[in-house]
C-alpha cells in the first residue's frame, strides 16, 4: 500500500505544463540522492515533461537536502543561477516549503509558478494566497486504512490479485483547494474517527 | 608550540613570532585562494556565471546564507577558546525557532498583555538560547561533566522539547502568509533600504561579532578565556574564577545561538523542530578554518567570520559550477582536514624554531 510516486511526479508535470502556455523555461530541484520516493517522483516528472518539448526543463544539481533551511538556501542559489525560469517543481514537503520561502525572500512569490508535493498547513495557506499553483496530494489516511484491510485479508489467508495497492493522488490547485474531496486529503476529519 | 607560548616568543622577537603571524593570516589567505580558484574555474565554465559570482547580488546571497552559521560561530569561538565545545547549537537554534513562533502565537491571542507580541517572541527566543547556554555551563562546572558529553545531552533535550511543543510539524505565525513585519525585513536577501548594501541580518551578525571581539581583546573576561583554554589548572592557580568565567562564556554563546534562532525564524517564516540539525558541525568547521582549535587557547572572532564566509563561498561556487552537492561535501571535508594539518605543521615547525 503506497503512493505511486512516479505517477505523482507526472501529475505535477501535467499541472506545470498547464500553467505555462507557449514556450517557457522550468526547473526542478532535486530532493536528496538516495531518497527512493522522491527520486521516483523526479523521474516521473522528467518523463512527463518530455511530452511538452515547448518547455525547456532544467535540473538543479545542487540538491535541496534534508531540511527546509537547506532547501531554501539551495533554491536561492538556484534562482540566482537560473533567474530566467518561469516555473519550479519541488518533489516533497520540505523542499516545497524551502522553495516557497526562497521565492518570498527574493520577492518573486506569485510571479514565478511553484508546483510542489504534499500539503502542510503552511503550503495550503500559501496556495490560498496565490504563492503556490499546484500541490500533488497523497492520501495518508487511506494508506493506513487500506493497510489494515490488507492485513485482515492476509490473516484470513486471502491473497489479492495485485499485491501492490496504489492509493489516491490528487493535484490541489487554487481553484479546487476548498472542495471537500480535496480537503479530505490534506485535512482528513480525524476527530470523527479517533475520538472515543 | 601554541598561542600562549608564541605570545611570549613575540615579545622576544624570535622566529616563532613570524609563525604565529602566519597562523593568524591563514584564514584570509584561504579566503583569497578560494575566491581565486572559483573565479578561475567559473571563468573557464561560463563568463556570465563568473560575473554573477562576483556581483553584489551574489555577495548579498552568500552573506545571508553564512549569517546563521556565523552568528552561532561567534559564540562557539568564545566557547572553543576557553577549551570547551557546544554540540547542542543545531537543535537549540531549532528550538528557538519553535519557541519564538509559539510565543508570538500565545501573545497574539492575549491582547491584554500590552506588549507587542513580536517583542515577547524575540525576547523569549533569545532568552531560550541563553538558558540553554547557562544550563550547559552549570552541568559542566557543577556536575563536572566534559563539555562534549554535557552539550550532547542538551542536544537531545532541546530536540525533544522542540519536537514535543511543535508536534513535529512546522509551526506557522497566526497568519502564515503575512507574518509580523520584522520577518520579511530580516529574511530578505536584498536589504531594505538598499543603501545598507548587506541584509540587516548580516549587519546584526557583524555587530554581534564586533562586541565579541571587543570582549575577547580588551576585557578581562577575554584574557581569562584564553588563559583557561590554554591551561585550566594554571588559570585556576592564577586566581581566575574558572567556573564563573565558563558560565558567562556559555551564556554569551547561548545569546548568540538565540539570536541565530531569531534569524532562522525570519528566514524560514516558521518554527521547525529540526530546521538546523547538524549545524554544530558546520559551526565547528567555521571556527577551525578560522584558526580556532578543539584543544582551546586559540582562535579569533574575525578568523571565525572568515571561516564562515569561506564555507558560504564554497557552497555558492559549487552551485554556480552546477556541481552536485556530493562534490561540495567532499571538498569541504578535505579543506577542514587540510587547514587542521597546516596548523599542526606550523606548530611543529614553530616548536623547532623556538
Amino acid at each position: 500500500v503506497a503512493t505511486d510516486n512516479c505517477a505523482g511526479g507526472s501529475k505535477a508535470a501535467e499541472r506545470l505544463a498547464e500553467l505555462l502556455p507557449g514556450r517557457a523555461r522550468a526547473i526542478m530541484i532535486r530532493y536528496q540522492t538516495g531518497s527512493e520516493s522522491t527520486e521516483q517522483r523526479e523521474a516521473g516528472f522528467v518523463k512527463e515533461m518530455k511530452r511538452h518539448p515547448r518547455i525547456e526543463l532544467r535540473i538543479a544539481e545542487d540538491e535541496a537536502g534534508a531540511t527546509v533551511a537547506t532547501a531554501q538556501e539551495a533554491a536561492e542559489r538556484m534562482l540566482s543561477n537560473h533567474a530566467d525560469v518561469e516555473a519550479i517543481f519541488a518533489p516533497n514537503e520540505s523542499s516545497t516549503q524551502g522553495v516557497l520561502q526562497a521565492l518570498r525572500a527574493k520577492k518573486l512569490n506569485g510571479k514565478m509558478k511553484l508546483v510542489g508535493f504534499d500539503g502542510s498547513d503552511i503550503l495550503i495557506a500559501a496556495m490560498k494566497s496565490g504563492d503556490i499553483q499546484g500541490l500533488v496530494l497523497q492520501d495518508p489516511f487511506d494508506m493506513g486504512y487500506r493497510a489494515v484491510l490488507r492485513a485482515i485479508d492476509a490473516l484470513e489467508g486471502k491473497m489479492p490479485a495485485d499485491p501492490v495497492h496504489h492509493t489516491n493522488l490528487r493535484v490541489a490547485t487554487p481553484n479546487n483547494v476548498d472542495e471537500p474531496a480535496v480537503r479530505a486529503m490534506y485535512a482528513p476529519d480525524l476527530k470523527s474517527y479517533l475520538s472515543p | 608550540m601554541n598561542a600562549g607560548d608564541s605570545h611570549g616568543s613575540r615579545l622576544l622577537g624570535t622566529s616563532a613570532a613570524r609563525i604565529d603571524w602566519l597562523t593568524l593570516a591563514g584564514p584570509y589567505i584561504g579566503l583569497v585562494l578560494v575566491m581565486g580558484l572559483f573565479s578561475l574555474l567559473l571563468g573557464f565554465y561560463d563568463q556570465r556565471r563568473l560575473a554573477n559570482f562576483l556581483s553584489l547580488d551574489n555577495l548579498q546571497l552568500v552573506t545571508v546564507h553564512a549569517s546563521v552559521i556565523a552568528a552561532v560561530a561567534v559564540g562557539m569561538t568564545l566557547v572553543m577558546i576557553s577549551g570547551g565545545i557546544d554540540l547542542s547549537v543545531g537543535y537549540v537554534v531549532s528550538l528557538v525557532t519553535v519557541v519564538t513562533v509559539l510565543l508570538y502565537r500565545w501573545a497574539d491571542g492575549h491582547p491584554w498583555l500590552y506588549v507587542a507580541p513580536s517583542a515577547i517572541a524575540i525576547a523569549g527566543g533569545v532568552a531560550t538560547g541563553c538558558v540553554c547556554g547557562l544550563t550547559n555551563s552549570l552541568v559542566i562546572t557543577q556536575l563536572r561533566i566534559v563539555p562534549f558529553v554535557a552539550t550532547l545531552g542538551m542536544m537531545g533535550v532541546a530536540r525533544g522539547l522542540a519536537q514535543w511543543w511543535s508536534y513535529g510539524q512546522p509551526v506557522a505565525f497566526p497568519d502564515a502568509v503575512h507574518p509580523p513585519a520584522w520577518v520579511p525585513w530580516l529574511r530578505a536577501i536584498e536589504p531594505d533600504p538598499p543603501w545598507l548594501l548587506l541584509s540587516p541580518a548580516v549587519w546584526s551578525v557583524l555587530i554581534l561579532a564586533l562586541l565579541a571581539a571587543i570582549v575577547l581583546r580588551y576585557q578581562v573576561l577575554g584574557r581569562h578565556c584564553y588563559a583557561i583554554g590554554f591551561n585550566e589548572t594554571t588559570a585556576r592557580y592564577c586566581g581566575i574564577n574558572v567556573n564563573a568565567t565558563k558560565c558567562i562564556v556559555y551564556t554569551l554563546a547561548g545569546f548568540a545561538t538565540g539570536w541565530a534562532g531569531i534569524l532562522q525564524t525570519a528566514r524560514t517564516g516558521s518554527g521547525v523542530y529540526n530546521i538546523r540539525a547538524g549545524l554544530e558541525l558546520e559551526v565547528i568547521a567555521a571556527v577551525v578554518i578560522g584558526g580556532g582549535s578543539l584543544t582551546g587557547g586559540q582562535g579569533t572572532v574575525l578568523g571565525t567570520l572568515v571561516g564562515a564566509l569561506i564555507l558560504g563561498i564554497l557552497e555558492n561556487g559549487c552551485s554556480k559550477l552546477e556541481w552536485r552537492s556530493e562534490v561540495r561535501f567532499i571538498i569541504i571535508g578535505i579543506i577542514i582536514v587540510g587547514v587542521a594539518a597546516l596548523n599542526s605543521w606550523r606548530q611543529r615547525r614553530g616548536r623547532l624554531a623556538a
